[in-house]
């Protein structure tokens, strides 16, 4: 089963998003890659049923649109771009809110705190825990949302440049989970290198459209330059992956 | 820390008995009817009306994801009060009056709100622009029906600068009754109040209805702000300052900050009408919006210059 993307069309201002025929299966690893401004986050929104749109999403046979709020939140998780939170919440308290889906009555049981422990633990974050959120730096902030989105616990993933901000050894932990993790996951990234180097397949984007649906070793310079514009070569410089 | 509060309240509602323009002896049958008669209605009204003040504050701040917004910024205060003044000058029954109160604070604030939308989100300077403009059509409104109707309304200071009058039980009750209504209401579901503190596509994708949610919390804050304004006037700043204190004391936890944004919105009000009550001689009284506008004026002149200190939270 997975995700099933027909004559998706979304409209975001004078932006338009047209994808059709878009296919992912259970436990892919997806990134999706483009310029900035090629739909990247608009397709991921409406992965998630967060924009309204046109055209058909389903998840595993049933269209997104039709489950209740609950139940999609239960099933699709995602990472957007840039997070607000309007008040100074501690880690632990944040994390903890990616259970919302599943708090029994309206309040976090037992089950929720215990998931939230271990997801903390999970991401590294055991010794900031009852920090407050934003007194940490912009990286620390990025690890903190990811493990609230890995403590929804939904088996679709959706990451919108997931990475902003972390320094290597970080970004590298994030990776490294996500390829090991039996969720499906769709990332929207920036990095050709990660994408290549920790992906199943990397879906590029320009100008609203699907330019190329490839798995990581089909990747080449033509395909790089018809989507940015710019020459690239293999060239080996530090590379942490 | 919260059994400090809760001494705090305890001993203020207590001298609040005892305070007043002369000493009375409340183990004397004179003292004590003047503090069973007159002092306890009072203090249990302002108790009632800070606790409305303060959950009503909270509730604006977190679904408005603003910490400058209460029921008096919003402009929601003074609009309830014209349809309270208004249902007064009419000679509707009372029980019209907070009813007509919630209907005009329901308009004012969802003028305001829509004017300070802006790409779906709330600008929290255009918020308070906007508040100041239905404050000051409002407060004119009300002096113009007190023109009209000089017979029927309560003086125009009173309305504007509130007051906490002596009145029966029965009104008591029904004030307390609103507050234990929705603070219960907003209290069981402090975690959804939690997760609307986050950007709207998040909040969706953990499957909070954002618009329904928000709806039924403006409804909720706005009764609160209707309730408080029929019986006591605009009272400024307590639904202000209270949240900030509580996330100050507390964290930002949107269950511990409404059950204390109401006890120290108590607190504020009962030790604010205790000191109206006893700064003048021969009985005079300060209206106590008076005093809570002083010390909320300089309290939000402080949070207009330190904000963005404490980055994106201001608290």
């Amino acid at each position: 089963m997975g995700i099933r993307v027909f004559r998706l069309r979304v409209k975001r201002g004078r932006f338009v998003l047209n994808v059709d025929g878009l296919s992912v299966n259970d436990g892919d690893k997806v990134a999706v890659l483009g310029e900035n401004g090629s739909g990247k986050s608009t397709l991921l929104l409406a992965l998630g049923g967060l924009v309204p749109f046109e055209g058909e999403i389903l998840l595993d046979g049933m269209p997104i649109n039709r489950m209740s709020l609950r139940e999609r939140a239960k099933r699709i998780s995602i990472l957007v771009q840039d997070v607000g939170l309007s008040f100074n919440y501690t880690v632990f308290h944040v994390v903890l809110m990616g259970r919302f889906p599943w708090f029994f009555q309206g309040r976090p049981g037992e089950e929720d705190l215990k998931k939230t422990r271990e997801v903390i633990e999970f991401w590294n974050l055991t010794g900031l825990s009852d920090r407050f959120y934003w007194s940490l730096s912009g990286g620390e902030r990025r690890r903190v949302d990811v493990a609230r989105v890995f403590n929804q616990d939904a088996p679709v993933q959706l990451f919108d440049e997931p990475t902003s901000f972390m320094d290597v050894a970080t970004e590298k932990l994030f990776f490294e989970r996500v390829r090991t993790s039996e969720k499906t996951v769709i990332c929207a990234l920036h990095d050709v290198n990660a994408a290549v180097f920790y992906f199943d397949r990397l879906i590029f984007l320009k100008n609203g459209r699907v330019v190329g649906d490839v798995s990581a070793s089909e990747v080449d310079e033509g395909l790089l330059f018809s989507v940015y514009g710019v020459a690239a070569c293999r060239r080996k410089l530090f590379c942490f992956y | 820390m919260r059994k400090t509060l809760l001494i705090a309240l305890v001993l203020a509602f207590f001298c609040a008995l005892m305070a007043g323009a002369s000493f009375v002896d409340p183990f004397s049958p004179m003292g004590f009817a003047v503090i069973k008669e007159v002092r306890l209605p009072k203090v249990v009204l302002a108790l009632a009306n800070g606790a409305l003040l303060g959950a009503s504050g909270a509730l604006y701040q977190i679904v408005l994801r603003n910490p400058l917004a209460d029921g008096f910024t919003t402009g929601t205060a003074s609009s309830c009060a014209l349809g309270a003044v208004l249902a007064i000058s009419l000679g509707l029954p009372f029980c019209f009056v907070p009813a007509l109160a919630v209907v005009t604070g329901a308009l004012g604030f969802a003028f305001v709100y829509l004017i300070s939308m802006r790409g779906g989100t709330v600008e929290p300077v255009t918020l308070i622009l906007a508040g100041i403009v239905v404050n000051v059509v409002a407060s004119s409104t009300i002096s113009l029906l007190k023109f009209l109707f000089e017979g029927s309304v309560l003086s125009v200071v009173f309305w504007l600068m509130g007051g906490i009058p002596l009145i029966d039980w029965g009104k008591i009750l029904a004030v307390l009754g609103a507050f234990l209504f929705c603070f219960l209401f907003a209290y069981r579901k402090a975690a959804l109040l939690d997760v609307l503190s986050f950007d709207d596509y998040t909040a969706l994708s953990l499957g909070a209805d954002v618009v329904w949610a928000r709806r039924a919390f403006f409804a909720v804050a706005t009764v609160m702000v209707a309730f408080s304004v029929s019986f006591c006037g605009i009272i400024a700043f307590v639904g202000l300052i209270a949240p900030h204190i509580a996330r100050r004391l507390f964290g930002a936890s949107a269950g511990d900050v409404l059950l204390f944004s109401s006890v120290i919105g108590a607190l504020i009000l009962v030790s604010a009408d205790a000191l109206s009550r006893s700064l003048l001689l021969k009985g005079a009284e300060i209206p106590v919006g008076v005093l809570t506008s002083i010390m909320g004026g300089g309290f939000f002149l402080y949070l207009l210059l330190t904000r963005g200190r404490y980055g994106h939270s201001g608290f």
